[in-house]
């Protein structure tokens, strides 16, 4: 019989947990998520990622990616196992100190301008002198013209641009992307690319879940999902890119 | 080191900033001319209500056996309130993030509860004031029938309605912190409702909620006991704030998204759609294994395919819809006890209630409609399959309907419930049936369409869809009004021939039916 509460169990430590290093900038311990129709399973994930690793996130759909991002953000709540980032369990308020994360479809507010949305997000996380890094991300998305229209009546791409500026503004060590490259113009993916990299090299974490070539590059590491299941762990090339994605 | 201060700081500056931005787009004729519609319908209710009950008052020895056992009834309807306050609470509710605030604000290096307070306080208020505004309605009514001072009556009516506002609100926020699980949230529900029905059989005050419906009567008796509801309430508001942040943010996202489009879909009277998300933030799916199976037929049958495919769907209805659908046919059967007793509006709720159970029972129709590539693709006319779904809905409000006469019989004699029930039960099942599937198969408003008809036809036509298919039950339960209200002498011939007027209109339905065609997007 289950427990009639669905409150979390209390997480391990590293006295209690030998596996479990404080060091990595995001780790996962037989991480499981079952909705229990079958649908965005992901099982007994054990990842391991550290500090200033660019990590491109592949597989079919349905692997597991978009719940895998959600677990480890603590936006999903796991059936088993833990997410930790920098040590913390995932949801805690060190972690979501530590994280920005991007979900697949951008989450914006109706009544917020781009540039109220940039304050909000950029006090609600301390950023220090954040003006001017702000009005820098604006102009680098060409959004300058637009910062006082409502992004809740932007175009899919100029959305996907907003919330990327969202999750850039504030501080963070480890950055979770869900498919950041969808809607987006051939500037706005170079932009991205661009800055992705600027980010790493700083010694911030990114974990993006994407297909796109243009990121091989600068990425440092591939992780690939099938079924819910690490299939891949390791370089990362456009051939094992093709092969991940094409579910061989 | 997180700073706490600085970030809940920017929470309530930019939450100003929100509000600013939502009152400049105000217009301020436009929420006077609401407030003028609320008013005027308020003042009309109330007239109606008062209209409604008899001049007699009571006597002040009628009063206090009334005080003795209204209070059990009382606490029952509370009991009831805070059933489902339980049931959202062990579903993520009662509280309805936007989706942006879940995602920065839920999200961000900030205590959740301090997030989570302001909305949590601006329910327990609106729930505390609208409960406060129906207990004034209800304290001024009854004190016209009582020897009560009616200001007396009216503080105690807001008081005790108000606080079991604030309980079933508090209660749903103190499981959801809790991560209660929905089955024993479900279970001690159904305990708290129990236990209030025990009070009403056995006349005694042993509920809590009793003891809080208690405070409504004290104008015609003081009891301390009332108190214990009192900090009852106090007590579980405690309980709620102390666990505020602990809420499920991945209930909370699934609940944002839902309700948004919950809300488009009410603006647009898109009834299948609010059906469909309603039934995706109570988290009720079909069942994966049904109740019974009905295997393949293994030679020629002569079973008709859609009656098939309907029970097949029903059979896999999940135990709260089978319930819902027991209850909306006790509700009908209490409104119609209540209206043979002499309120005659009754008979709205008795309708509504066999309508929205109705619904249900449309489900397979809804399918057709939700899927209208598949529906097109049968070799038959469209409208005549939308009947062919018909018959097994009418058997599924049949029914319902025998839940409606068995609830009938704790206000009414056993003599006059089966006659009536055997003259009325083909038109208002075969009635509510087809009220449901036009609901259902005339599908969400072609609002681009209409908007060509100009503002005031459109008006119209979007009211005539809203109102009509419910009025078609009602219509059909209008024969109970020539019964009679002497049962030695029950005109059961003239509900008979009133009824006739019921299956022409329900015909005329099916008649409006069979001329569907699936819709595509």
């Amino acid at each position: 019989m289950t427990s009639p509460f669905a409150l979390p169990k209390q997480p391990p430590t590293p006295a209690t947990e030998p596996r479990l290093d404080p060091k990595a900038a995001l780790q996962t311990l037989d991480l499981s998520k079952d909705y229990g129709d079958g649908m965005g399973l992901v099982s007994e994930l054990d990842i391991k990622i550290g500090h200033g690793e660019l990590i491109m996130l592949v597989g079919p759909n349905g692997a597991g990616k978009s719940t895998f991002l959600g677990l480890a953000s603590g936006m999903l709540e796991p059936t088993n196992g833990w997410a930790f980032i920098g040590g913390n369990p995932a949801g805690t308020i060190e972690a979501r100190a530590a994280l920005s994360y991007l979900p697949d479809s951008p989450v914006l507010y109706d009544d917020l301008s781009l540039g109220e949305h940039v304050e909000y997000v950029a006090r609600l996380h301390h950023t220090q002198d954040w003006e001017e890094y702000a009005d820098d991300l604006i102009d680098m998305f060409g959004l300058t013209d637009r910062i006082d229209d409502l992004p809740s009546r932007f175009s899919r791409g100029l959305k996907q641009k907003t919330g990327l500026i969202l999750g850039l503004i504030r501080p963070f060590r480890v950055m979770l992307v869900d498919e950041p490259f969808v809607g987006l113009d051939t500037p706005g993916q170079e932009t991205l690319v661009e800055i992705l990299s600027d980010v790493v090299e700083q010694g911030a974490t990114v974990v993006c879940s994407t297909h796109q070539l243009d990121l091989v590059p600068a990425a440092t590491r591939c992780i690939g999902l099938q079924d819910g299941a690490l299939v891949y762990d390791g370089k990362v090339t456009a051939e094992k890119i093709r092969e991940l994605v094409g579910g061989d | 080191m997180i700073d706490v201060e600085a970030t809940t700081e920017a929470l309530h500056d930019l939450r100003r900033a929100r509000r600013s931005n939502r009152l400049a787009d105000v217009h301020w004729i436009d929420a006077l001319y609401r407030v003028y519609m609320v008013a005027l319908v308020g003042v009309l209710l109330v007239m109606l209500a008062s209209g409604q009950l008899p001049d007699d008052r009571l006597t002040n020895a009628e009063a206090l056996t009334f005080a003795n056992e209204a209070p059990m009834w009382l606490g029952l309807f509370f009991a009831g309130a805070v059933g489902i306050g339980l049931r959202s609470g062990g579903r993520g509710g009662p509280l309805v993030l936007e989706a942006p605030v879940v995602m920065h604000e839920l999200n961000a290096p900030v205590p959740r509860a301090a997030v989570v307070r302001g909305p949590a306080v601006k329910q327990l208020r609106f729930l505390a004031f609208a409960g406060a505004l129906v207990g004034a309605l209800v304290g001024e009514l009854s004190a016209r029938q009582l020897p009560v001072n009616v200001v007396a009556a009216v503080a105690c009516c807001s008081l005790a309605f108000a606080l079991a506002g604030m309980l079933a609100s508090a209660t749903a926020m103190a499981v959801s912190g809790r991560r209660l699980r929905w089955w024993p949230a479900n279970g001690i529900a159904l305990l708290l409702i129990g236990w209030s029905v025990l009070d009403v059989v056995g006349e005694r005050t042993t509920s809590p909620l009793t003891m809080l419906a208690d405070i409504a009567f004290w104008p015609i008796e003081f009891r301390i006991i009332g108190l214990v509801g009192v900090a009852l309430v106090v007590l579980v508001v405690v309980l709620a704030f102390t666990r505020l942040g602990d809420l499920s943010v991945e209930h909370a996202l699934r609940r944002a998204g839902l309700v948004a489009q919950l809300r488009f879909a009410v603006t647009l009277q898109d009834v299948r759609t609010v059906v469909l998300l309603r039934r995706q933030l109570s988290q009720e799916m079909p069942r994966l294994r049904p109740w019974v199976r009905i295997g393949r037929a293994r030679r020629r049958t002569f079973v008709p395919v859609a009656w098939k495919r309907d029970w097949q769907s029903y059979l896999r209805f999940p135990l709260p819809r089978l319930v819902r659908m027991a209850g909306l046919g006790i509700v009908a059967g209490l409104s119609l006890g209540v209206m043979w007793r002499g309120t005659i509006p009754a008979v709205v709720i008795a309708g509504l209630a066999l309508y929205l159970a109705a619904y249900d029972a449309a489900e397979p129709t809804a399918q057709e409609v939700d899927h209208p590539t598949r529906w097109e693709s049968y070799p038959e006319s469209p409208g005549r399959l939308l009947l062919h779904h018909l018959a097994a809905a009418f058997v599924v409000m049949v029914v319902v309907c025998l839940f409606t006469g068995v609830a009938a019989l704790a206000l009414v004699p056993w003599d006059v419930v089966w006659k009536l029930w055997i003259s009325l039960v083909i038109p208002v099942a075969g009635a509510a049936a087809v009220s449901a599937t036009i609901s259902t198969s005339q599908g969400a408003p072609n609002v681009a369409g209409l908007a060509g008809l100009g503002p005031d036809i459109m008006g119209w036509v979007m009211l005539a869809r809203v109102v009509i298919p419910p009025a078609i039950t009602v219509v059909a339960l209008l024969p109970l009004l020539g019964a009679g209200s002497d049962a030695d002498q029950l005109q059961t011939t003239r509900v008979g021939n009133a009824s006739v007027y019921a299956l022409f209109l329900a015909g005329l339905g099916m008649l409006y039916i069979y001329t569907r065609k699936p819709k595509h997007l």
